[in-house]
């Protein structure tokens, strides 16, 4: 069983990005299909959620 | 001395009973099944089963404005059949996603048509607690949808559009609708009162009906009138109005021709109407009738 809580998730979909918050993924066999990290600091990144540019964020150890 | 109290029975405090939301899931009778996705926001993390053939493929729960979104993804064999049960389903907010003041971006049911999992989609078994209905995809094989009841009381936001969505209802939407869109091959919708007549004050942000009635049963020129007036009962400001499926009588020629009477002929009656809301507040919308802007 896959359980993973993340502060924040970058799911990728075709051209556009997601940013979730809080996330909670529960599957018995198939693998998180986004990037989880909890602290957002150091790198700067433009998120785009669904397709607009939301904000300007921080996040630290994030890879891609 | 101690003196003899009264002996208060001790209240044992019950949880109230979770109750479940069940969908019928069915496999398709032939190809190469793939998943389907279901999205709903509730007040909290709610647990979410399968029975029978039904696969989870994956639960995501994230914040949405306030909410829980739930990103539920669903797998089934040809040829079976499975129910897929919310729990607490009081807790449940949107059909799609919530996004709090804002409109709903993502919708209720998504999949290959011909291949994913089949979802019954009952609209008289919508949770009461139920704000926002977003389906915005076509989807006539993947989402058989029926219904003929009232909407939730507390539904703020309807967009309905499929090849597939069965709703025919003839009364009014809820008071305190503010986002209204409905396009399906088989929505028969002919109620004709929407929308708040009292404070407090909430404009319409959207307001579309394009494919809401079945043939044989188009908008009649009493009905267009009395939308009209119902929009006019509204407290706060009116979007830009696009109707269809007006019966063209009279024709679209002889209302732009008409002189506004609220009093006089039919065509004059119905350009009253449209004038009034046209310059109802913000009084710059434009009002569409049968793609025709009057």
């Amino acid at each position: 069983m896959i359980d993973l809580r993340y502060k924040y998730a970058l799911i990728v979909e075709g051209n556009y990005y997601t940013l979730l918050r809080d996330v909670h993924y529960q599957s018995k066999d198939v693998p998180f299909h986004g990037v989880g990290f909890d602290a957002m600091e150091d790198t700067e990144l433009y998120i785009v959620e669904n397709g607009l540019i939301e904000k300007e964020l921080n996040i630290k150890n994030l890879e891609l | 001395m101690i003196g003899r109290g009264i002996q208060i029975p001790q209240r044992k405090i019950f949880a109230a009973p979770a109750e479940d939301l069940v969908f019928l899931v069915q496999g398709q009778a032939s190809g190469t099944p793939t998943d389907g996705t279901l999205i709903i926001s509730a007040t909290d993390d709610i647990d979410v089963e399968a029975a029978g053939s039904l696969n989870i493929v994956s639960v995501t729960r994230s914040n949405d404005a306030g909410f829980r979104r739930h990103d539920v993804v669903i797998s089934i064999p040809n040829n079976e059949s499975g129910n897929l049960v919310f729990k607490d389903k009081h807790k449940i907010r949107s059909y799609g996603n919530h996004r709090g003041g804002a409109a709903p971006n993502a919708t209720f049911y998504t999949g290959v048509n011909t291949t994913a999992p089949i979802l019954n989609w009952n609209l008289n078994d919508i949770p009461s607690g139920v704000e926002k209905i977003r389906q915005s995809t076509v989807l006539s094989i993947i989402l058989p949808t029926t219904g003929n009841e009232a909407m939730p009381t507390g539904l703020t936001y309807l967009f309905l559009n499929g090849g597939n969505i069965n709703w025919t209802y003839t009364g009014a939407m809820p008071t305190g609708l503010t986002s209204l869109q409905l396009s399906g091959g088989n929505i028969n919708w002919t109620g004709t009162t929407f929308g708040r007549d009292t404070a407090p004050f909430t404009d319409f942000g959207t307001f579309v009906l394009q494919n809401y009635r079945n043939p044989g049963d188009n908008l009649t020129s009493a009905e267009l009138i009395t939308m009209c007036q119902n929009l006019m009962n509204r407290c706060g400001n009116l979007p830009n109005i696009n109707i269809r499926e007006y019966d063209l009588n009279p024709s679209i020629a002889a209302i732009q021709g008409a002189t506004p009477d609220e009093f006089g002929t039919t065509e004059e009656q119905i350009r009253y109407w449209i004038e009034q809301v046209k310059n109802k507040a913000p009084g710059t919308r434009t009002f569409t009738l049968n793609t025709t802007s009057i």
